[in-house]
C-alpha cells in the first residue's frame, strides 16, 4: 500500500526525539548465504551442468586377450533457471513534502535492505526444503538430501543419515564415516571429506561446545580427545532464517560444485513518477538462480 | 513456524495495469458518531486497510465479514488513506491512522470523517488468512482452492482496537463469497505453510456495484 500522509501521521511535524528502525546501512556484511554458498554469475536465462561419469576401474586382462571395453555415460542435468525478485514502494508528493523526517521514508534504502533479506531467505529455502520430495530437483528427482540419489551407471547411494542423531562427537565420526565412502561419479567410492556444518540457530550452543571442546571425557578416560575438535577443521555456520526446523542438519564437504547462488542481475534500483497523480515510485529488482549440482557435497541429518 | 503478519488488506497489483494505486475520486465519507464494530468482537477503529462498504445513506462503514450478524458484505473498497478527522478533545482537525469511532461532527462538514479507498474491484489483493483447520497445511491445499470464493473475517484485536481482516479460509466454497482466490502470495515472507499468517492474493467476487 502506498505512503499516504497519515500511514506516517506522526512525522509531520518536528516532535519526535528517536526514530526507531531497523538498520538500514552496511547489510551486506550480515548476510549469511555468502558463508555457506558459493556465489557465482549467470550470463543466460539459464544454465546447466551436466555430471559425466567414466569407467572407474580397469579389468584383469588374460594373455593374448583383448581389453575390457570401458564406458563413459551421462548423468543428471542440473538446470538453473534465474527468478526475478521485485518490489516498489510508492508515495504520493504530499507524504514527500510534508515529512519532517527523512530516514523514515527511506525508501531506497528500505528495499535494499528487503532484498537483501529476500536473496538470504531464499538461498535458506535450500536448506529447509533439503529433506522434502515435495521439493526434489528436476533431474534426480530427489531433494537435496536423500537415501537414493541416483548414479550415472545406475544405482544409488544415500547423502541422508539412516541413524540421525543431535551434534555428538559420534554422530560426526558416523557423518566421516559416510563422506568418506561416498561413491565418486563412476559409482566406485571416492571419498570426500567434511568441511562445515550448517543448522538452525538453535543447535548453535550445542555445536560450539562439540567444536570447541579439546577434549571427551569418559568413564576411565577423562583424558579422550574430542576427535571432532582435534583431527576435523570443521566450520560452524548457524542458519537464522532455517525456521521449519530445530533439529535437522547438514554437513557440507569439500565435493566441488555444491550449493550455489548464481546472480543474474544484482540489485538493481529504479524509480520514477506519475504526475498525474502526484506519486512516486522505487522499486529496486534482482534475478538469481539457487541450487546444487552435487549431492556428495552435503551429508544431511534428520534429526 | 508463523509467517511474519501484515495488516490489512493490502494491494498487491492493479488488474489494468500501471503501477500506481488509484484513490477513487469520491472520498469514503462516515456517518457522525459512527462507531466501527466487530460482531462477537467490540469496538474497533477503522483504517488503512480495512474493507468497506457504501450505505444507502451515502455514508460508508466497515465491511463486515463472515462474522457479521448478516454475514460478509459486499466491499466497496479498501482505505488507503484517512483524511483529518475532529478531536473534540483538541478542537481541532488531526491526522491519524486509524480513524477513531464514535466521533460526533454532526453537521458541520468541514468536520466530516472522510477516508480515500481503492476500489475493491481494481485490484489483486493480498490477505493474511486465518487457517483454523489441517485442510490448508500444503501447498497443493491452497492450490486446489485457487479459483474459489471465500470471505474475509474481522479478527478482533482488543489490543489495538483494530478490525484486523483476514481471509477465512474455513469459508471457502464455490459459492458466492467477498473474494476469488487466486493464488498463493510469492512474496518471501510466506516462508511456512503450516504456520499463521500465510498469505494468499485474491480478488474481490462480490464488489458493491448495485444501486444502493
Amino acid at each position: 500500500m502506498s505512503v499516504f500522509r497519515t500511514r506516517l501521521w506522526a512525522t509531520l511535524k518536528q516532535t519526535l526525539d528517536t526514530i526507531i528502525d531497523d538498520k538500514l546501512d552496511g547489510l551486506e556484511a550480515e548476510l549469511v548465504y555468502p558463508k555457506w554458498m558459493e556465489k557465482k554469475t549467470m550470463s543466460d536465462a539459464y544454465e546447466d551442468d551436466l555430471e559425466v561419469a567414466g569407467p572407474a576401474m580397469a579389468a584383469e586382462k588374460l594373455e593374448g586377450q583383448e581389453m575390457a571395453e570401458g564406458e563413459i555415460v551421462q548423468g543428471v542435468m542440473f538446470k538453473y533457471i534465474a527468478l526475478t525478485y521485485a518490489l516498489k514502494l510508492t508515495i504520493s508528493s504530499e507524504a514527500m513534502e510534508d515529512n519532517k523526517y527523512k530516514e523514515t521514508i527511506a525508501l531506497a534504502k528500505m528495499n535494499k535492505r528487503a532484498m537483501l533479506k529476500t536473496m538470504d531467505v531464499e538461498a535458506t529455502l535450500r536448506l529447509m526444503r533439503a529433506f522434502s520430495a515435495t521439493y526434489a530437483y528436476s533431474g534426480t528427482n530427489q531433494p537435496l538430501c536423500s537415501a537414493s540419489q541416483p548414479l550415472p551407471h545406475g544405482g544409488t547411494f544415500s547423502n541422508l543419515s539412516g541413524a540421525p542423531a543431535a551434534a555428538s562427537m559420534l554422530a560426526v565420526s558416523a557423518a566421516r564415516t559416510a563422506v568418506r565412502k561416498y561413491p565418486g561419479h563412476d559409482g566406485s567410492i571416492q571419498g570426500y571429506n567434511l568441511k562445515r556444518v550448517l543448522s538452525p540457530v538453535d543447535q548453535e550452543t550445542a555445536w560450539q561446545v562439540l567444536l570447541g571442546s579439546s577434549f571427551n571425557p569418559v568413564t576411565n578416560n577423562f583424558a579422550e580427545i574430542n576427535v571432532v575438535n582435534q583431527k576435523m577443521d570443521l566450520e560452524y555456520v548457524p542458519i537464522k532464517h532455517w525456521t521449519n526446523s530445530t533439529t535437522n542438519y547438514i554437513y557440507q564437504t569439500d565435493a566441488p560444485n555444491g550449493l550455489q547462488f548464481r546472480t543474474r542481475k544484482k540489485p538493481t534500483a529504479s524509480t520514477w513518477v506519475e504526475n498525474g497523480q502526484g506519486m512516486a515510485a522505487h522499486g529496486i529488482t534482482a534475478r538469481w538462480a539457487t541450487g546444487s549440482s552435487e549431492p556428495r557435497s552435503v551429508y544431511g541429518v534428520a534429526a | 513456524m508463523d509467517n511474519a503478519a501484515r495488516y490489512g488488506i493490502r494491494l498487491h497489483s492493479l488488474i489494468g495495469g500501471g503501477s500506481m494505486p488509484k484513490n477513487f475520486p469520491n472520498s469514503a465519507k462516515f456517518a457522525s458518531a459512527y462507531q466501527p464494530a466487530v460482531n462477537g468482537g467490540g469496538n474497533c477503529t477503522i483504517g488503512i486497510g480495512d474493507p468497506i462498504t457504501g450505505l444507502a445513506s451515502g455514508m460508508c462503514a466497515l465491511a463486515d465479514g463472515v462474522e457479521g450478524a448478516g454475514g460478509g458484505l459486499a466491499v466497496k473498497g479498501i482505505i488507503t488513506e484517512c483524511l483529518p478527522q475532529w478531536s473534540a478533545t483538541e478542537g481541532t482537525m488531526v491526522m491519524r491512522n486509524p480513524i477513531q469511532g464514535g466521533i460526533v461532527y454532526g453537521t458541520n462538514l468541514s468536520r466530516q470523517t472522510q477516508a480515500l479507498y481503492v476500489r475493491a474491484d481494481v485490484g489483486v489483493w493480498e490477505m493474511d488468512v486465518v487457517n483454523a483447520s489441517t485442510s490448508f497445511d500444503t501447498i497443493a491445499e491452497y492450490q486446489a482452492a485457487d479459483g474459489a470464493n471465500a470471505d474475509h473475517r474481522l479478527v478482533y484485536d482488543s489490543a489495538t482496537l483494530r478490525a484486523n481482516p483476514k481471509l477465512d479460509l474455513a469459508t471457502v466454497a464455490t459459492t458466492a463469497a467477498q473474494w476469488r482466490i487466486q493464488d498463493i502470495s510469492r512474496s518471501s515472507l510466506n516462508m511456512d505453510v503450516t504456520g499463521a499468517n500465510f498469505k494468499v492474493l485474491v480478488t474481490c467476487f462480490e464488489f458493491q456495484s448495485a444501486a444502493i
